[in-house]
């Protein structure tokens, strides 16, 4: 009955603190951003075969303390190591994070929940160069991200079920020692 | 003859009067002409302080050639003002300056560096009609654009490695696209040009 109370309420104190913990964690997010083509194939044929009205996505997952969800501020890097993701189809052509090898490889900025700007730079064939809110190929393809939505992946509550289990049976284990010794 | 004496001595006193008279006239114009070819010299640059004071040259004050500081003087001093007329002796004194430049001296200081994306009436064209514009900044990167009627922007980024400038202007049928990856000095010509522009619209 003791190591009943003694475990219940090392669960009771796990929970009340994860409920006092800071909003501002380092959280995992999914993230779609769409990118609207104005200038293809029309005049230039690009690399991509992409043509003005025509569409490109990013996608990927990164983690990183953003802020409070929904006004996500401050800007992600997908530098090899970083364990950050991104693929970017480009009609059927998909460049990689690792695709940009030029200094610290390429980033996403959110200000306030929107995002400001996109940075992949890719200067071997197929090029593909984005700054701010704009895409291009260095020659006569042209577009702009319209849309980003970011989710966070929720953390199942299994987890957090599980990790406040064991606190509260190590600390009653721990108790039982400390008495024993005693 | 006396009569003669005296004619001759009155049309000579006349002549040397009016001979006076003349070389002052002269002697005005010369010293007019004087002050008007050294206004160039006095005339100020745009922020008032010439190069000498401004210490662009100063590198070249010690451990160079002979007469490079001078000049870097002369060069960086017609560089800075708002005139093209001194164009072809800038030419020439940059030619001078290589000419006398040995092993271990500096490039001449204040060569201005042309951004490959624009011309500077492309940058201004981005603010020049009475839409408003924005300037976008991230780090070490910069952008002006214009987004009414249509997208119009200049940017320039220096991060190291990724040095580019990029010029849009999709008001013009095809869209004028200038994109390029460019060296670390032209991204920095490229980025003072648009931090001066947004500077000048107070953005």
């Amino acid at each position: 009955m003791n190591i009943l109370k003694k475990t219940f309420s090392g669960l009771m104190v796990t929970l009340a603190l994860l409920c006092a913990m800071p909003v501002a964690q380092a959280a995992i997010y999914n993230f779609t951003i769409d990118g609207l083509v104005y200038d293809g194939d029309e005049a230039n044929p690009n690399a991509y075969g992409l043509t003005a009205g025509e569409t490109i996505t990013a996608t990927g997952t990164f983690t990183a303390n953003l802020g409070t969800v929904g006004s996500e501020t401050g800007t992600v890097s997908f530098a090899t190591g970083s364990g950050n993701t991104m693929t970017i189809d480009l009609n059927g052509t998909f460049l990689f994070a690792g695709d940009d090898m030029s200094g610290n490889g390429p980033s996403l900025t959110f200000s306030s929940g929107s995002l400001t700007d996109f940075d992949f730079l890719k200067t071997s064939s197929p090029e593909f160069n984005s700054s701010f809110m704009a895409f291009d190929d260095f020659n006569s393809l042209y577009g702009e991200w319209t849309n980003a939505s970011l989710t966070v992946v929720p953390v199942p509550a299994a987890v957090w079920l599980f990790g406040s289990g064991l606190l509260g049976l190590g600390g009653a284990a721990f108790r039982r020692r400390k008495q024993s010794v005693q | 003859m006396l009569v003669m004496n005296k004619f001759l001595s009155g049309r000579i006193a006349a002549f040397m009067k009016q001979t006076s008279l003349v070389f002052a006239m002269l002697g005005l114009f010369l010293v007019a002409g004087l002050a008007t070819m050294s206004v160039p010299v006095m005339a100020e640059t745009p922020d008032g302080e010439t190069p000498a004071n401004e210490g662009v040259c100063d590198v070249l004050r010690t451990n160079a050639t002979p007469g490079l500081y001078g000049l870097c003087v002369a060069y960086c001093e017609a560089q800075d003002l708002d005139t093209f007329e001194k164009e072809p002796a800038n030419i020439k004194i940059l030619g001078n300056y290589n000419k006398k430049k040995q092993a271990g001296d500096p490039d001449m200081p204040c060569v201005k560096i042309p951004c490959p994306c624009w011309s500077d009436a492309e940058l201004a064209s981005i603010s020049a009609d009475t839409m408003a514009a924005a300037c976008v900044r991230a780090t070490n990167k910069i952008q002006i654009i214009d987004n009414t009627p249509k997208t119009h922007f200049a940017e320039a980024d220096t991060n190291l490695s990724r040095e580019r400038c990029r010029y849009i202007n999709r008001n013009l049928t095809p869209t004028l696209l200038r994109s390029f990856s460019i060296t670390a000095p032209e991204a920095q010509s490229c980025y003072a040009a648009v931090a001066s522009a947004c500077t000048a619209l107070g953005l």
